[in-house]
């Protein structure tokens, strides 16, 4: 048995959209070091 | 041959000759589950009284390290969330108010749930130390490990005292903000753990006797479960004494003013009225426990309100 065509595309939209929030989170945590390198300088 | 590309993720063969049925063998979690895994509505108390520990520590920080420390504050208190669920999947299957969790839902595996658990512990202590100091990162690295080995793995299997211990598993973070600003660990924010440590049993065990069936059901130790309903009734009203002695005494201590004084006494003169109303209720119905709800609901405010009038003293005074 395996997946229906609906079965599948729900999964590969799921995947995709935790794998924007991942990119996001990635993103969000270097921006936060580079703010708190910035922010320790001038403190 | 398949005309689709190969799907190597959680649980699916590139062949697609695994059976495939529906959740139960294909966890397929979004991040909104890995999100719930960290308790977001615990994490908002736990944000709020770190942020008050924070904001009245004597001392400035930069605005974004601040910001960076109750960020850390609140992912840690998430990874100690999901180490929770994790360890406790079986027994959250068993409990109405739990079933929809990711883990006993079947949404997500629980490999990765221990994943980001450990990456969010990481993430937290080392940032946190990087921005503020070492001191606040080592305590949030304790709280972590307090409430997900001392707790949830070790104490709240085994005896019915585990709400008073994993009460100071939660009262860790105004002590992080405080040490974030100053470095270190003074009387005032040994008081502000205790007064959450004091807080927290007659908080859930107002909670624990209104949806005592569930903890039955799932074997759990509560004080209700072992120790019945009048025994916890009793224990409610003397940690609201304890509670109301801990509230006010930084007040009649002199590390904070009338500005927090004053509302501090009068809440917890409230509480323990309305803990006496719990203790003189003899009803073993769970609809009609309207004392024990009433006392839960005002719980949250009652500590709310609390490091509030903290912060507002140090600001104000």
């Amino acid at each position: 048995m395996s997946w229906t065509p609906e079965e599948e595309a729900a999964f590969l939209a799921r995947r995709r959209r935790r794998n924007l929030v991942i990119g996001l989170v990635l993103g969000a945590f270097a921006f936060l070091f580079y703010g708190i390198t910035v922010s320790r300088m001038v403190s | 041959m398949a005309s689709t590309p190969p799907i190597t993720e959680q649980g699916r063969a590139p062949t697609g000759a695994l059976p495939l049925s529906g959740a139960s063998v294909l966890p397929a979690a979004e991040w909104r589950d890995y999100w719930a895994l960290l308790k977001p509505r615990v994490m908002t108390l736990v944000v709020f009284t770190g942020a008050c520990g924070l904001f009245a520590a004597p001392g400035t920080i930069h605005p974004f390290l601040a910001f960076v420390a109750i960020l850390c504050i609140a992912v840690g208190a998430g990874a100690a969330a999901a180490y929770n669920q994790w360890w406790e999947a079986d027994i959250d299957g068993m409990m109405k108010r739990t079933a929809a969790r990711p883990l006993p839902a079947g949404r997500m595996r629980h490999e990765d749930a221990l994943a980001f658990a450990n990456i969010l512990s990481v993430a937290s202590v080392v940032t946190l130390g990087f921005a503020t100091n070492w001191v606040a990162a080592a305590w949030l690295a304790f709280s972590i490990f307090f409430y997900a080995v001392v707790y949830t793995i070790w104490l709240k299997p085994r005896t019915p005292q585990n709400i008073v211990i994993g009460g100071a598993a939660g009262a860790f973070p105004p002590i992080i903000g405080w040490a974030a600003v100053t470095g270190d660990v003074t009387a005032l924010p040994l008081l502000l753990f205790a007064i959450i440590f004091a807080w927290t049993p007659p908080h859930f065990w107002a909670l624990a006797l209104f949806v005592r069936i569930d903890y039955e059901k799932a074997g759990i130790p509560m004080l209700p479960v072992t120790h019945g309903i009048t025994e916890t009734r009793r224990q409610i009203l003397i940690y609201s004494i304890v509670l109301a002695a801990v509230a006010v005494a930084p007040w009649a201590l002199g590390l904070l003013g009338p500005i927090y004084g004053v509302p501090a006494s009068l809440l917890s003169l409230a509480f323990v009225a309305l803990s006496a109303r719990v203790f003189a209720s003899t009803t073993t119905q769970a609809k009609d426990m309207a004392a024990e709800k009433a006392l839960f609901k005002f719980s949250l405010l009652y500590l709310a309100a609390i490091f509030a009038a903290l912060v507002a003293d140090r600001w104000m005074a």
